[in-house]
């Protein structure tokens, strides 16, 4: 089989720039929604899940609901846990096992006031939520707070507005912000860290949420949750933290479906223009085709020229795509709940990207194809 | 020379065979726990059980105890299980609930619950047994059993019963 020069679909792309600049910048619209809502849905789905402490167990009330938020347990159960359970690991000689209080609240910053995280936490916390690095600053000291590197754009406000020094107000307190800390890829960056005495101060509370407890292997798991039925007292249930980050991940499956679906018919749309584009670029090119045929190409060389064209729109215009993605996409942040997370384009996002746009290019160009390879070549010639 | 090699077959045989009937208790762990765990299941059912609350109520530490009531989940990994007072009535005794996890008594009060319950463990050279009961003599959640044991009370009146056998209702 003979087929076309490879220049030939190139020189097609500069003969009519105009249509070329449409049909590109349709594939780069499609490649840059393909690339934000994979980079959405992964970022929800991961920011939960990588937000557990591996090897770790929480325990937290029975009328919960498995609800951190919801729970009430007593504060003595940090340390009757680091007393009576085995196989708690250890740094330095401390049991790693961090009593805590978790819940949302408002928080003024400057003339800004909007729904925050708060989490109450001993230093204990950096044992278990070893995610969880100080990059500037230091540890909180009564009267401060640490912050997450998102907090900011939980609050509605620009990355990197509070800054160590920054004075936070919630529950009629005013607290100073001693440091900020990163903990990337998860959910955790966009908390405020209080002092847990403190906390339960403020909110008048004399119980925490729950308590975190890092073991030395999985398999310690279950020491945890025989504590739990033991003190049928404490009325508590034992959670591992992978499980409980997962069915909060698992929580957001709805808003995954939606994005897929609203992506999916943005591509489709997309779909259908470049095939409408496609065709309109064969019916004027007609006689030219009908011409090839003449001179002995097949209709498979006329496909696969016509294949090639739809290509380089494709891959030109997921290159713009993702461009656009990385310059308005990439590194923004979305709030959801009480928490926010960051928006990565990794490279699942920009091989999904690349692959959507071009399948989205081929599926278009079918209709086309199927045209050019059925004409009849006398009376193309004829048409004008 | 063929004699002689029969005899010595023969003595060796006897030998061995000795040696696999002491293997079970002696030396393998796993099957030395098997036969403890199985005497553990009373065959008849035991006089003059009392129920989970009044038991609760009345004991204190070291009292050897027989109590009866409902089995309503095991521990996991561990031989225990916690038994709540048969006064409490599980989701499946209730007309209008169609809850899938009747054993854990979700539309029963929390604090009566605790009230009404207690944690039931089997020990092994004291402490609790790495083995499950589940399947044990029939021990099921919501089976009812009667157990007798020993009461470990602590100060803050935290009961907790170890069985020294266990009789599954039928």
């Amino acid at each position: 089989m003979k087929l076309l020069p490879w220049e030939y679909p190139l020189r097609n792309i500069m003969r009519r720039p105009g249509r070329a600049i449409l049909t590109a910048g349709c594939s780069a619209l499609a490649a840059a929604l393909i690339v934000g809502t994979v980079a959405f849905v992964r970022g929800l789905e991961t920011s939960a899940l990588r937000s557990a402490p591996k090897k770790t167990a929480i325990l937290l009330s029975q009328s919960s609901q498995r609800d951190l938020v919801r729970s009430a347990i007593p504060a003595s159960v940090g340390d009757l846990v680091a007393a009576d359970v085995r196989g708690i690991a250890l740094e330095g000689g401390v049991p790693c096992v961090s009593s805590e209080i978790h819940m949302g609240t408002k928080i003024k910053f400057s003339s800004t006031e909007g729904q925050g995280f708060l989490r109450g936490v001993t230093k204990r916390a950096f044992l278990v939520h070893e995610a969880v690095t100080l990059i500037e600053g230091k540890p909180s000291a009564p009267g401060e707070i640490i912050v997450g590197r998102l907090a900011a754009d939980r609050l509605g406000l620009e990355r990197g507005a509070i800054k160590v020094g920054s004075r936070l107000s919630f529950e009629d307190r005013e607290f100073t912000v001693s440091g900020i800390f990163a903990a990337p890829g998860t959910t955790l960056e966009s908390e405020i860290w209080v002092p847990l005495y403190e906390l339960m101060g403020l909110t008048s509370r004399d119980d925490i949420s729950a308590v975190f407890v890092r073991l030395e292997s999985d398999e310690d798991m279950d020491y945890v949750d025989l504590f739990a039925k033991r003190r049928l007292d404490l009325e508590l249930i034992s959670i591992p933290a992978s499980v409980y980050y997962a069915e909060m991940a698992a929580y957001f499956a709805p808003i995954k479906r939606i994005a897929w679906m609203m992506a999916l018919m943005v591509g489709l749309a997309a779909l259908f223009g470049g095939a409408n584009i496609m065709n309109a670029a064969v019916q004027d090119r007609m006689r030219e085709l009908a011409t090839l045929r003449a001179v002995g190409y097949s209709g498979l060389a006329l496909v696969i020229a016509l294949l090639i064209e739809s290509t380089l729109y494709a891959g030109l215009g997921a290159i713009v795509g993702l461009l656009i993605a990385k310059y308005s996409i990439a590194g923004g942040s979305i709030s959801l709940a009480m928490q926010a997370f960051e928006l990565e384009v990794g490279a699942l996002a920009i091989v999904f990207g690349f692959l959507g746009t071009w399948l989205l290019a081929l599926m278009g160009t079918i209709p086309s194809c199927w045209r050019a390879s059925r004409c009849q070549i006398s009376l193309a010639l004829k048409e004008r | 020379m063929n004699l002689k090699s029969i005899v010595i077959v023969t003595i060796l045989a006897c030998l061995s065979s000795c040696g696999d009937s002491s293997n079970p208790t002696e030396n393998n762990g796993t099957s030395s726990s098997q036969p403890a765990k199985a005497e553990l299941v009373m065959k008849s059912a035991p006089q003059d059980s009392t129920a989970v609350k009044a038991m609760k109520d009345s004991v204190q530490d070291g009292d050897e105890v027989m109590v009866h009531g409902r089995i309503r989940e095991f521990v996991e990994g561990f031989a225990g299980f916690t038994l709540v007072d048969e006064k409490m009535r599980h989701c499946d005794e209730r007309n209008d609930d169609n809850c899938k996890t009747p054993w854990d008594y979700c539309c029963e009060d929390s604090t009566e619950m605790v009230n009404h319950s207690v944690t039931v463990e089997v020990h092994e050279d004291g402490r609790i047994s790495k083995s499950t009961l589940s399947g044990l003599g029939g021990m099921d959640r919501l089976k009812n059993v009667v157990v007798e044991g020993k009461v470990k009370k602590s100060t803050d009146g935290n009961v907790i019963v170890i069985a020294t056998g266990i009789f599954v209702r039928p």
